[in-house]
C-alpha cells in the first residue's frame, strides 16, 4: 500500500443471511482509494456497491457480515478494531452521506444543534465555539443563515444533503463515503451538489467515494471510476480511460445503453439482454457470462481476476487474462 | 381483435387539447385555523397550462419536482378534475361526460405507471390482471380473453406466455413487471397512453430495452404518448415534441431537437446544462441558477422563474406573467426576453 | 466492441431457482420445506395448529373421547382424580347366586334376609336408603316380592364376614376396598355389585367427580363443543357484520363513515364484559343469545381494522390503476381492495376466537347466558368455586382447559401474523 492510498480494500467478501439462503453480495473485491481523489463507484441495483460502501466503515449488522478480506484505512487494519474503536473512526475520520438524509438526521433536533452536538461529542469545545464552527460550515456550504435553526423536514432535499456533508466536514473527516447522495434530488440541485463536492475536495483535501448508479454523475465529477456487477469489481481506471476505451463487456454495454442528452450522439441505444442476476443463485464463474456477447466456455467455469490490462486500468475479464485452459487468445491492450 | 372502434381520429389531428388548465389542491388546515382565518391556502400544482398533442406523436412533459407534470398528466386522462380549464380528448370535453360515459372512454386512454410493483394488485395473477380491462370494456367476448392475453404477453416480450399467466407480481422481476404493466395498458387497444416516468424505477441496463419496446409498440398499435419524465436525456430518445414545465406552468414547448438545440427559456437552458453527460470530456462549465424551486403554495409573482433567472429584468418580469409565444417555427417560449437568445 | 442485440425479448426465466421448484411440489412437501424458510415461527404455528385441530376434533366428536355423557351421574360425589370410589358392596356366601341387593328379595311370608353391616359407618344408612327405594320399586311390580332386610350390626369387619361365612347371615354389605383387602381370608365369600347401582371403574375417574357425581373429564371434553361453538359463531357473526361495514366506511369516507365510526367507537369504548352482561340479561339465557352478545362485542374490532386497512389500500397505486382502467367502485372494492384487506382479518379472526371463548366462559361463570343443563367450562368453574379447598379438581381442570384453548388460538393468530407480515430481518 503506497503512501498516496488512503483506503485499501483487499479481497473483501460480504455475506447476507436471508430466508432463501446466504447471499454473497460482494465477492473477493479489491479497491484502492487514493488520497484527495473523487472515486466513482458505479453499478446497478444489487451489484453490491452500497454493501461495499457500508463495509468500509464496518457498518453491517444483523444478517450482513464481512466474511473475508482486509480493510486498510490510512495504514491501519480496520478488521482488527473493536466496535468502540470503529465508533470513534465513524463520523470523525470517515464520514457518510446517505441517499435519504431524512433517515439519518434527527427529526426532532434543529440541524444547527445536531452539528454542534456532534462536534462536541468528538472533540472538547464549548457550546458557543461549536455553534460558531457549525455556522461557518453552513455558510461555506451555501446554507443560508436564516435556515440554520430549521428542523430537517423544513429543509429541501438539497439542503439536507448539504447538512450531511457539513457533518463530515465538521469532524475533519479524511474520507467521505457518499451513497447515492443525489438520486433523490432534482437535476439542477444535483448538479450544484456535485459542484460543491468538487470545491470541497479542492479546499479541504477531502477524499470522496461517490457511489451511484448514474454513469453521467460519475463522468461529471469523478477522477477515477470503479464499475461493479453482481458483487464483483468489473473494471477500475481513470475516468477518461474507462469512458474512452471501456474494456469489460459490461462497461461497454452500459455506456452504450445510457441515454445521452447531447444531440450529436446516436439516436438509438444499445439494448443489453437479460437482467441483473439474483444473487441467491448467481451464475457460476464470471457472473456476467449469461449476458456477455463475448463469453467463452471458460467464463462459466472459472471467475477471472481483477488485474491491470494496461497501466492503471484494471479489468476483471478472461478476455484480458491469460489462462492455460482458455480457448481464445488474450486481448492485448495498447497503452 | 377485428372490431373497428366507432370513430378513428385522423393523423395530424389533435388527439388531446388542453386549454387554461388549472389544478389547485386545498391545504388541510386545522379546525381552529379555519375558524379564525377565512383564507384557504392552495397548492397550485398546475396553474394555467395549454398545449395540444397530435395524433401519433410522443409528447413529452418534463420538469423537476413540483413542476406539475404528473398532475397535468392525470388531468388529461381525467383521474383528477380540473379547478379551471378544459381538456378535449378527440374533440370531446371530458368535463361534460357523465360518469358512465367517462368510464367507457377510458378504454381509449391508459396509463403506464412509474412503479410496477405498486401499480399491480399484489393479489392478482398476471392473467387476471390483464383480463380485467377486457372484462370492463369488452364484456361480450369472454371466450377470446385468454387468447388476447397470451397474444399481448408475447407482444411485450414475455415469452413463453404460459409461464407468466399464473404468476403474481412478487414472483417476477422488476423488468418483467413493467412489461406486464405495459401489456395491461395496451390490451384495450387505446389511442392515448399516459406514461408517467415509466422507466425511472427500472435497472439501468434494462431501461433501454423498455424504451425500445415502447417505441416498437407505439408503431405497431398506432399509439399517441403523453410521456412524463424528469430525465431529459431519456426524453431525447422517445419524444417527438417536448414541453418544459416549471412550478405549474409551461415555459417552453416545441419539437424536441429544436428545443434541445436552441433552448430559449433560461430555465430550459439551465436544465439542459445540468443534466450530467456520460462523457468526462463534456463536463459542464456554465453556472447554474441560484436558489431552489420555491413552494407552489405562494409562487413568485409575474414570471415564476424571475427570482432565479440570470436575465430577469425587474419590474417587468416580477409584475407580468409571460405567455407562450412562437419565436421559431414549431417552438413556443413563455419569456419576455427570450429574443436575447435567438 | 460488443454488437447490439436486435431483440427486445425477455430471456427465458431462470427456472433453476428453488422458489420455482417449490411451486411445483404438493402442499405437504411445501409445508415441510417452508420450515427452513420460517424458522421458529414455523414451529409456533405448527404446534398451535395441532392444538387447534385437536380441540376442533374434540368439539365435533366428543363421544369418541369422553367415557361418559356429561350429565350422567357416574359415581360418588367429590371423588378425587383417579381415586377408586369405595362403594359399599354386597358380599354373599359362595353358595348364593345373588349379585344385587334386589336379588335378596323374598315373597311375603318368606324369610327376611339378614344383612350384616359394620357398626358406626354410613354403609348402614346407605343400605337402608337403598333397601327402601328397592321396596318402593317392588311394590309396583306384580310378583309381590319384598326386601325388608333385617340389619345386623357387628363391631369388626372380621366378625361381620365370619358370620356370613358361618351362614348366619344372608349377605353382608361392606366397603369394597376393605373387603378386597381381606377377601383371601374368606375364601367362601363372593363379591357382588355395589348396592347403590353406581358403577366404579377400576381406576376411578381420570379427573374426579363433581359435587353431584358427574365425571369431570367427560364434562371437560363435552364442554369443548359449546366453547368452540360460541367462539366460532360469535367471531363469524362479528366478522360478517364488521368487515362489510368497515370496507364501506373506509372506501366512502364521507358522513356515513363518520357516523358509523362514532357508533363503533362508542361500542368499542364500552367495557366488554359489562356490555355482554347487559345484552344477555335483556335477551335471556340461551346459546343463541350468548353468541349474539359476544358478536356485538367484537363487531367494532373488525370494523376498525378493516376500515383502517381499507383507508390505506385505497391510496395504493394499483387502486388508482384500476380506476384508470375504468373499473366501477364495486369492482374495485371487490377485486382490488377486499383481497388485500382480508389477510389482516384472517389473523385477528384467530385471536378473536380465543377472546370470544374467554368472554363466553366469563359469562357462564357469572351464571348468565347459558342454561345450566349444558356442559360448559364456565358453569363448571362457578360450581367448583365453593369447593376449591376440598375438591380442587372441580375448578382446576376447566380452568386449564380454557387456558389451553385460548392459548392455542392466540398462538395461531400470532404465528400467522409473523408469516404474513414478516418483520424485516434482512436488509
Amino acid at each position: 500500500m503506497t503512501d498516496d492510498t488512503l483506503y485499501s480494500v483487499r479481497n473483501l467478501s460480504v455475506d447476507y443471511t436471508t430466508r432463501s439462503g446466504t447471499v454473497r453480495a460482494v465477492e473477493n473485491v479489491s479497491l484502492d482509494i487514493k488520497r484527495g481523489e473523487i472515486l466513482g463507484l458505479v453499478g446497478e441495483s444489487g451489484c453490491g456497491k452500497s454493501t461495499l460502501g457500508k463495509a468500509l466503515m464496518r457498518l453491517h449488522t444483523g444478517p450482513a457480515h464481512i466474511a473475508a478480506g482486509e480493510l486498510w484505512f490510512d495504514g491501519r487494519d480496520l478488521m482488527t478494531y473493536s466496535e468502540e474503536e470503529m465508533r470513534q473512526i465513524r463520523g470523525a475520520e470517515i464520514g457518510m452521506v446517505f441517499q435519504d438524509p431524512m433517515t439519518s438526521l434527527n427529526p426532532v433536533q434543529r440541524v444547527i444543534d445536531h452539528i454542534s452536538e456532534t462536534i462536541r461529542t468528538h472533540e472538547p469545545s464549548s457550546e458557543g465555539m461549536a455553534r460558531q464552527r457549525a455556522e461557518e460550515l453552513f455558510e461555506r456550504l451555501g446554507i443560508r443563515s436564516e435556515r440554520i435553526d430549521d428542523y430537517p423536514h423544513q429543509m429541501s432535499g438539497g439542503m439536507r444533503q448539504r447538512v450531511m456533508i457539513s457533518l463530515a466536514l465538521a469532524l475533519h473527516a479524511k474520507l467521505v463515503v457518499a451513497d447515492e447522495p443525489t438520486t433523490s434530488l432534482d437535476v439542477i440541485v444535483e448538479a450544484k451538489f456535485l459542484d460543491l463536492l468538487r470545491e470541497l475536495r479542492e479546499e479541504f483535501g477531502l477524499t470522496i467515494l461517490l457511489i451511484t448508479h448514474n454513469i453521467g454523475v460519475v463522468a461529471e465529477v469523478a477522477d477515477r471510476v470503479a464499475v461493479m456487477y453482481a458483487g464483483h469489481m468489473a473494471e477500475v481506471g481513470n475516468v477518461e480511460d474507462v469512458f474512452d476505451r471501456p474494456l469489460h463487456p459490461y462497461t461497454q454495454g452500459l455506456l452504450q445503453s445510457v441515454p445521452n442528452i447531447s444531440l450529436t450522439e446516436a439516436d438509438s441505444l444499445y439494448r443489453m439482454g437479460g437482467e441483473p442476476p439474483n444473487l441467491v443463485n448467481p451464475p457460476s464463474g464470471c457472473r456476467f457470462h449469461p449476458r456477455c456477447p463475448s463469453a467463452m466456455p471458460i467464463c462459466s467455469r472459472l471467475a477471472p481476476h481483477l488485474q491491470p490490462a494496461v497501466d492503471e486500468h484494471l479489468v476483471h475479464c478472461w478476455l484480458y487474462e491469460d489462462h492455460p485452459e482458455k480457448e481464445m487468445p488474450t486481448v492485448k491492450v495498447e497503452g | 381483435m377485428s372490431e373497428t372502434p366507432p370513430r378513428q381520429p385522423e393523423d395530424g389531428h389533435n388527439l388531446v387539447e388542453v386549454t387554461g388548465l388549472k389544478k389547485w389542491f386545498p391545504i388541510q388546515s386545522g379546525f381552529l385555523d379555519r375558524l379564525l382565518s377565512r383564507r384557504v391556502d392552495y397548492v397550485k400544482a398546475v396553474d394555467g397550462v395549454s398545449f395540444a398533442i397530435r395524433k401519433g406523436e410522443v409528447f413529452g412533459l418534463a420538469g423537476e419536482s413540483g413542476s406539475g407534470k404528473s398532475t397535468t398528466g392525470r388531468l388529461v386522462i381525467h383521474l383528477e378534475t380540473p379547478t379551471e380549464g378544459k381538456v378535449l380528448f378527440d374533440d370531446v370535453d371530458l368535463e361534460e361526460l357523465s360518469d358512465e360515459e367517462m368510464r367507457q372512454l377510458r378504454r381509449r386512454m391508459q396509463v403506464i405507471y412509474q412503479d410496477p410493483m405498486a401499480s399491480l394488485n399484489p393479489r392478482m395473477a398476471v392473467e387476471e390482471a390483464l383480463t380485467h380491462p377486457l372484462q370492463i370494456h369488452y364484456p361480450h367476448r369472454k371466450d377470446e380473453y385468454h387468447d388476447i392475453v397470451v397474444e399481448m404477453l408475447d407482444k411485450v416480450g414475455l415469452s413463453p406466455a404460459s409461464y407468466y399467466l399464473d404468476k403474481y407480481p412478487h414472483q417476477i422481476s422488476g423488468g418483467q413487471r413493467q412489461r406486464v404493466v405495459i401489456a395491461r395498458a395496451l390490451i384495450t387497444r387505446p389511442d392515448l397512453i399516459l406514461a408517467d416516468e415509466p422507466i425511472a424505477m427500472a435497472d439501468v441496463s434494462v431501461r433501454s430495452l423498455l424504451l425500445d419496446l415502447m417505441k416498437q409498440l407505439k408503431r405497431e398499435f398506432d399509439l399517441t404518448f403523453l410521456f412524463i419524465t424528469h430525465d431529459l436525456a431519456t426524453a431525447k430518445y422517445i419524444c417527438d415534441r417536448i414541453g418544459i414545465m416549471y412550478l405549474g406552468k409551461l415555459v417552453e414547448v416545441g419539437e424536441l431537437r429544436e428545443v434541445y438545440g436552441h433552448a430559449l427559456h433560461p430555465y430550459t437552458q439551465a436544465l439542459l446544462a445540468a443534466v450530467p453527460v456520460p462523457d468526462p470530456k463534456e463536463r459542464r462549465t456554465v453556472p447554474l441558477p441560484e436558489g431552489e424551486i420555491p413552494s407552489a403554495i405562494n409562487p413568485p409573482s409575474g414570471c415564476r422563474f424571475h427570482p432565479r433567472c440570470p436575465i430577469a429584468r425587474l419590474p417587468h418580469c416580477s409584475d407580468e406573467e409571460p405567455e407562450l409565444r412562437v419565436l421559431r417555427p414549431g417552438h413556443q417560449v413563455a419569456c419576455h426576453y427570450a429574443e436575447d437568445f435567438l | 466492441m460488443a454488437t447490439p442485440q436486435d431483440t427486445t425479448q425477455e430471456s427465458a426465466p431462470n427456472t433453476g431457482s428453488w422458489r420455482d421448484e417449490l411451486e411445483d411440489v404438493g402442499f405437504v412437501r411445501r409445508v415441510l420445506i417452508s420450515r427452513l424458510w420460517y424458522g421458529p415461527d414455523w414451529w409456533f404455528v405448527a404446534i398451535s395448529a395441532v392444538m387447534v385441530a385437536g380441540f376442533i376434533t374434540l368439539a365435533i366428536i366428543p363421544g369418541a373421547f369422553a367415557p361418559y355423557r356429561p350429565d350422567v351421574l357416574v359415581g360418588p360425589r367429590f371423588l378425587a382424580p383417579n381415586a377408586r370410589p369405595d362403594l359399599p358392596v354386597l358380599v354373599v356366601g359362595g353358595s348364593s347366586n345373588a349379585t344385587q341387593l334386589r336379588d335378596l328379595a323374598t315373597l311375603p311370608g318368606g324369610e327376611r334376609p339378614s344383612i350384616g353391616v359394620l357398626q358406626g359407618v354410613p354403609t348402614a344408612g346407605a343400605l337402608n336408603q337403598e333397601a327402601q327405594s328397592i321396596d318402593e320399586q317392588l311394590k309396583t311390580e306384580p310378583e309381590g316380592l319384598r326386601l325388608r332386610p333385617r340389619i345386623v350390626r357387628f363391631d369388626t369387619l372380621d366378625a361381620t364376614l365370619q358370620a356370613l361365612q358361618d351362614g348366619k347371615l344372608t349377605a353382608v354389605v361392606v366397603r369394597q376396598l376393605e373387603f378386597e383387602q381381606v377377601a383371601k381370608q374368606f375364601p367362601g365369600l363372593r363379591e357382588g355389585s355395589p348396592i347403590t347401582g353406581e358403577t366404579a371403574t377400576a381406576g376411578g375417574f381420570l379427573l374426579g367427580t363433581n359435587e353431584i357425581g358427574q365425571d369431570v373429564f367427560s364434562r371437560l371434553i363435552w364442554g369443548t363443543r359449546i366453547a368452540l361453538i360460541i367462539g366460532f359463531s360469535a367471531s363469524i357473526v362479528a366478522l360478517l357484520l364488521g368487515v362489510p361495514l368497515g370496507l364501506f366506511a373506509g372506501y366512502s369516507s364521507g358522513p356515513i363513515d363518520r357516523l358509523l365510526s362514532l357508533v363503533m367507537d362508542s361500542m368499542y369504548a364500552f367495557p366488554g364484559l359489562i356490555l355482554a352482561i347487559a345484552i344477555t340479561a335483556v335477551l335471556g339465557p340461551s346459546v343463541l343469545n350468548v353468541i349474539v352478545a359476544i358478536a356485538v362485542l367484537y363487531i367494532p374490532t373488525y370494523y376498525r381494522i378493516v376500515r383502517g386497512q381499507t383507508l390505506a389500500v385505497k391510496e395504493e397505486l394499483y387502486v388508482d390503476a384500476a380506476r384508470s382502467l375504468g373499473a366501477r367502485s364495486m369492482e374495485i372494492l371487490r377485486r382490488y381492495i377486499f383481497p388485500n384487506v382480508i389477510p389482516s382479518v384472517a389473523i385477528i379472526f384467530s385471536v378473536n376466537i380465543a377472546d370470544a371463548i374467554l368472554t363466553g366462559a366469563g359469562l357462564s361463570f357469572l351464571g348468565l347466558g347459558l342454561p345450566p343443563t349444558i356442559a360448559d367450562w364456565g358453569i363448571d368453574l362457578a360450581r367448583g368455586q365453593r369447593f376449591i379447598q376440598t375438591a380442587w379438581w372441580m375448578i382446576t381442570f376447566p380452568g386449564l382447559a380454557i387456558m389451553l384453548v385460548v392459548l392455542a388460538f392466540s398462538m395461531m393468530g400470532e404465528g400467522l401474523t409473523e408469516i404474513f407480515n414478516p418483520k424485516l430481518r434482512e436488509r
